[in-house]
């Protein structure tokens, strides 16, 4: 398909949720709104775009169904490029590339937290606390090694910490494990949950 | 991801190649981390530990990235990553990504592309995991994987999945031992047949009304 320019008047439909991508789009002049339901609660989300904004990237790009209604707002002219002209077009502006790779790694950031509390049924943890933990989990778990690593990378990145202290101590007693027992050996150790 | 990034791939080894054994920590969730992977040879688990267990997320194979995150956002690593053979990668920086960028924009597209399907993946499985009723999570594994296949759900009934019971469990993030509990009550009630590799589902078209039904009752 060839790229072209389409004014839009107001309340048009750009396209549909579900509809077969082809193209990318870009507010030539204009506002358009987004309109697509939260997938965990249902709820209405509506995204206002303005002049500048692409918008059916994602889709567009792996010729993937649309994740969203795309309607106009104000009246608007919209550039609909095919996905060969808009790959032309991003492939020597290297700041469009990267704001799009961080717009992209942003959503991926929110759907994995989002993952994360259905997975665990946990809030969020705190970098240091999460690191530590981790480390807890492979000592409980025997993995001796694996353990040593995480509790010495902790030591790399907090060792002004309050925790650092514990972690020198978990990496003794981890070493004298592994010493004596080899990764998977031994009794199960017991320590203190350190309180953060 | 195309054979091209991989032959671009070996080409820069012998300036940002690195190597990890089997069963060697890349990077553990929470850690700052300022460099990015491309997986050349071998499988990399990504996994998330708390303390009391590790779930598995997902499973990457060489011309896949990672790590990518926390170079695009300055943010910590959002999950630990484990070879799960002895590996090759190529590991970037700030500095050398944006090279990468300037030198080789066709990579950036298929990096755009990449995380585009990313994307539309983790939303999939999102669906998946806002199913309350376990039993109905599993449906909608199944019809996720034959949707990946390219599946026409409507007009199909018996479909064979190369799967084993425990990557269902992932899939779902669901305990190992509830998953089995379930896909034995399904295979009594003769919905699916389970093989040592395999996971064949009688009745494709009987998990998805299931499941429309289900997602129906939710939006109410």
């Amino acid at each position: 398909m060839a790229s072209r320019i389409i004014n839009y008047p107001p309340n048009a439909i750009i396209y549909f949720n579900g509809d077969k991508a082809n193209s990318v789009y870009l507010i030539k002049e204009g506002q358009i709104r987004l309109e697509y339901f939260d997938i965990e609660n249902g709820s209405l989300i509506k995204d206002t775009l303005n002049t500048g904004d692409f918008f059916g990237v994602k889709s567009g790009l792996i010729h993937f169904p649309r994740e969203e209604d795309a309607k106009v707002i104000k009246k608007s002219q919209i550039i609909e490029f095919s996905t060969d002209d808009f790959e032309q077009l991003i492939v020597k502006n290297t700041n469009i590339i990267l704001k799009m790779l961080k717009s992209f790694s942003n959503q991926l950031r929110r759907a994995g937290k989002q993952m994360q509390k259905l997975i665990t049924n946990k809030a969020e943890t705190d970098s240091v606390s999460g690191l530590f933990l981790i480390g807890d989990y492979y000592y409980k778990a025997k993995k001796y090694t694996k353990a040593l690593t995480v509790y010495n990378r902790f030591l790399i990145y907090y060792s002004e910490h309050p925790l650092a202290e514990h972690a020198k101590q978990r990496i003794a007693d981890v070493q004298e494990a592994f010493d004596s027992f080899g990764d998977g050996g031994g009794p199960t150790p017991s320590f203190e949950n350190v309180t953060f | 991801m195309s054979n091209s990034t991989l032959d671009f791939g070996f080409g820069l080894f012998g300036r940002f190649g690195k190597t990890f054994k089997k069963d060697e920590i890349i990077f553990c969730e929470y850690e700052p981390g300022n460099t990015f992977f491309m997986l050349l040879e071998g499988r990399v688990k990504v996994a998330k530990i708390s303390a009391e267990s590790e779930k598995t997320l997902d499973i990457l194979s060489p011309g896949e990235f990672f790590g990518e995150m926390a170079i695009l956002e300055d943010a910590p690593r959002s999950a630990t990553m484990i070879a799960l053979d002895d590996i090759k990668v190529l590991e970037f920086n700030k500095a050398s990504f944006r090279g990468l960028i300037q030198s080789r924009p066709e990579l950036t597209i298929e990096l755009l592309r990449t995380f585009a399907k990313r994307i539309y993946d983790q939303k999939r499985r999102l669906m998946i995991l806002t199913l309350g009723n376990p039993d109905i999570k599993i449906m909608d594994v199944f019809i996720m994987l034959a949707e990946n296949k390219g599946y026409d759900i409507y007009n199909s009934t018996e479909i064979k999945f190369e799967i084993t019971a425990e990557e269902v469990a992932n899939w779902c993030g669901m305990d190992k031992s509830k998953c089995n509990q379930i896909l034995f009550h399904f295979q009594k009630q003769n919905r699916i047949i389970v093989t040592q590799n395999t996971i064949t589902v009688t009745n494709i078209n009987d998990f998805y009304r299931m499941v429309n039904s289900k997602r129906r009752a939710i939006k109410k």
